[in-house]
């Protein structure tokens, strides 16, 4: 396919294209790395995860107000503060009306229903607590971190198998866009597992990650195109002219990361977004993807979001479900000409 | 910016699994008995009565025998939403993508396959990629859990990926099957009556749960009549989200943020309230979600002799998770391109809930605006509005 017919073929795109996401601030919260300056100083494809317990919540949310939290609820509200702070902005700030919040998560809820079962097994529903048994809801981890936050302009959990933490970034876009708030804290948490997914050797990834995202105004690190598509034998071509079309508001070679359960997957995709790049006349370098450390959830893909906004990286990162659906966020990390 | 128009239904319900067969089972006016969902485990639960599929109800959407209710629901209802819209079998289908919210996913399906293998887990929503993979879609797929609210979240997240042409038609909607933890939780929190679910009723004592899934097809209008598309049932107007950001489980009981999201659903529509004619209110029979939400319905419409009907759909359906809201949705579409709203279930309307509640089928006059509410779980609030579309069914 020639660059003409891919953006040709992306032209149905264009009115989506007037809505890129300035990253104000972001954070991680990861076993072992805590923080910007820890995953910036992390070699990402050689890390693993610290065995738990390895969070204090109180030096982040304080010591009151969180203890029948859940264990993400904890996580996510730490890398939310942090995110906050980096941004340059109060926890008030991200109260209101016109601030939501968009959090991806496959697992977050997966402690408070084995707990549900165990308790039940052992003494009936007497044995569960009130206060944790609404926990089996997976949306409350982050509608408790926005229940700290007093963030009243909407509280939504996107849950798609691997790919719901770029997700959240593809709803934090569209919801800007669509003029329902100013502001989106998107991101994902997970909490610790305890078990191995199927008959595999991947642990879901205990974790959380948050970026502050406003409309773009042209500097600083960029969200140019977030978008989510199921990946056919058909639809190869307008991913690769989608790719292409974001590659445009790129400056220089770029970086590409691919979370998914299969090896064979993570290179088609990257083969695609390489192709891209070539489209351009630029380079396109695969980096470690998020399951590098043998774990998998709905952090795993922001940690090399994150990652490339620190090291002012210009990423494609993607991640695919097991169904074949492709969640993309491409970053131009000093901004663009949006 | 062109109409977003709902061009196909797919629905598997106790009620029916048609449009036709729905709204049949409403015109009745009489709710039906709860029943109970056929998975023996729950049997250790004390109140685990519902509004459930049957068996042979289960067996002809080709539910799974292991549990996976939730996703196999959200097939089957899609595939039939994809035939309606007349999407189904063409060389040239245009781009369609997947937004499911469930409150549950197969959760159920988790739980049994953990105590056969305690050291093996797995996502638990699937939903959305499940349909998206039967259905070889290729658009966006997107798997929302708002709780009660996560359908109704769903149809709205679709019409912003459709304005921003990421799609040409979204399937989306709601999933949402028996849980033995959403059940045993409830069950604890004293929020079931196993008399039934009974909204604005002065004898209302809690919910009692549904299961199914209720799929709109959602087009673009431009896409619509490019491939020569003849009937849509009506149009998504405009959608208002809120959160109340208060408590993890009960609604704020000032409803600031539930009239906020009704009134930005208004206002995103360029609809004025006295221009609705018929409300389908999140209405769950609990105490408090009933009073608020009545007093906010008030608020915005006015005292209940000059409101629009409202039609609490949980007393025929049960309540449904995260499939609630989208079933109240495409109930909607059914009234705006019928010109009919079927009656209300016999009640005792509590003198506290100010809410009009039709005892016969309205009709023999045009509905021009139908609005969905819906609440959940951590304080999401969602409203959604239907008009009429300029493509009649």
């Amino acid at each position: 396919m020639t660059i003409e017919a891919a953006f040709a073929l992306s032209a149905q795109d264009r009115a989506f294209s007037t809505c890129a996401l300035a990253v104000k601030g972001g954070a991680t919260v990861l076993p072992g790395l805590i923080g910007k300056d820890a995953l910036r100083a992390a070699d990402l494809a050689a890390y693993r995860p610290a065995p738990a317990p390895w969070f204090d919540p109180e030096p982040y949310i304080g010591k009151r107000g969180h203890k029948y939290h859940t264990g993400a609820a904890k996580i996510l509200g730490a890398a939310v503060g942090l995110a906050l702070a980096d941004a340059g902005l109060s926890q008030e700030e991200a109260a209101g009306d016109d601030v939501g919040i968009a959090v991806g998560t496959n697992f977050a809820a997966h402690p408070a229903l084995r707990d549900i079962d165990e308790n039940v097994a052992r003494g009936g529903t007497d044995l569960l607590s009130p206060l944790t048994a609404p926990h089996f809801s997976v949306n409350l981890s982050a509608c408790l971190v926005g229940i700290r936050t007093a963030t009243t302009g909407f509280n939504v959990t996107l849950t798609d198998p691997v790919t719901a933490g770029l997700g959240a970034v593809v709803f934090a876009r569209h919801a800007i866009a669509s003029g329902l708030v100013r502001r989106v804290v998107a991101g994902a948490c997970e909490d610790e597992a305890d078990a191995r997914l199927g008959d595999s050797q991947i642990l879901p990834r205990a974790g959380a990650a948050a970026f502050v995202v406003e409309r773009a105004t042209g500097e600083g690190a960029t969200i140019v195109d977030a978008f989510s598509m199921r990946l056919t034998a058909g639809s190869e071509e307008r991913l690769v002219a989608r790719l292409a079309r974001a590659r445009r508001q790129l400056s220089g070679d770029v970086t590409i990361s691919v979370t998914a359960l299969q090896e064979s997957a993570r290179e088609r995709i990257a083969g695609l977004a390489r192709a891209a790049a070539s489209m351009c006349g630029g380079r396109g370098e695969r980096v470690s993807s998020g399951t590098d450390d043998g774990s998998i959830g709905a952090v795993s893909a922001l940690v090399p979001l994150a990652r490339a906004c620190l090291d002012g990286r210009d990423a494609i990162v993607a991640a695919q479900s097991p169904g074949g659906a492709v969640s993309v966020v491409i970053l131009a990390a000093r901004g663009s000409d949006q | 910016m062109g109409e977003i128009l709902v061009t196909g239904l797919g629905v598997v319900s106790p009620l029916g699994f048609s449009g036709d067969e729905i709204w049949r089972s409403l015109q009745s006016g009489v709710a039906p008995a709860p029943n109970f969902s056929g998975v023996p485990s729950f049997d250790v639960l004390e109140k685990r009565k519902g509004y459930y599929l049957t068996a042979a109800q289960r067996l002809a959407c080709d539910a799974s025998a292991d549990c996976a209710r939730a996703s196999d629901y959200a097939i089957a209802a899609g595939r039939r939403a994809l035939d309606d819209a007349g999407l189904c079998g063409s060389d040239t289908r245009p781009i369609v993508g997947a937004v499911i919210g469930s409150g549950m996913g197969d959760a159920q399906h988790w739980r049994e396959t953990r105590r056969a293998a305690p050291q093996e887990t797995d996502f638990i929503f699937r939903d959305a990629d499940r349909l998206a993979e039967a259905l070889d879609l290729d658009g966006p797929v997107l798997e929302v859990s708002t709780a009660c609210a996560a359908g109704a979240y769903a149809i709205a997240a679709a019409s912003m990926l459709l304005r921003a042409g990421d799609a040409d038609a979204i399937l989306c909607g709601g999933a949402d099957a028996p849980s033995f933890h959403a059940l045993a939780a409830f069950n604890r929190l004293g929020a079931l009556d196993d008399a039934g679910c009974r909204p604005f009723d002065a004898r209302r004592q809690g919910t009692l749960f549904g299961e199914g899934a209720a799929i709109l097809v959602l087009e673009r209008a431009d896409s619509f009549h490019a491939r020569g598309g003849a009937r849509a049932y009506a149009r998504l107007s405009g959608f208002g989200l809120s959160c109340d950001g208060v408590h993890p489980t009960a609604p704020a009981e000032d409803g600031a943020q539930l009239f906020r999201a009704m009134s930005a659903a208004l206002e995103r529509s360029g609809v004025e309230a006295a221009e609705i004619d018929v409300i389908l209110p999140h209405a769950t029979g609990t105490q408090l979600n009933d009073l608020v939400e009545s007093a906010v319905i008030q608020r915005i419409f006015g005292p209940r002799t000059r409101q629009p009907w409202s039609l609490p759909l949980k007393a025929f359906a049960g309540h449904g998770g995260g499939m609630s809201g989208a079933l109240s949705a495409l109930v909607a579409a059914l009234v705006v391109a019928r010109d009919q709203a079927p009656p209300a279930a016999t009640c005792e309307r509590a003198p506290e809930c100010e809410v009009r509640l039709p005892d016969r089928m309205i009709q023999g006059s045009a509905i021009a605006n139908a609005i969905v509410n819906a609440s959940a779980f951590g304080g999401a609030n969602i409203s959604l509005l239907f008009g009429k579309s300029g493509a009649r069914p």
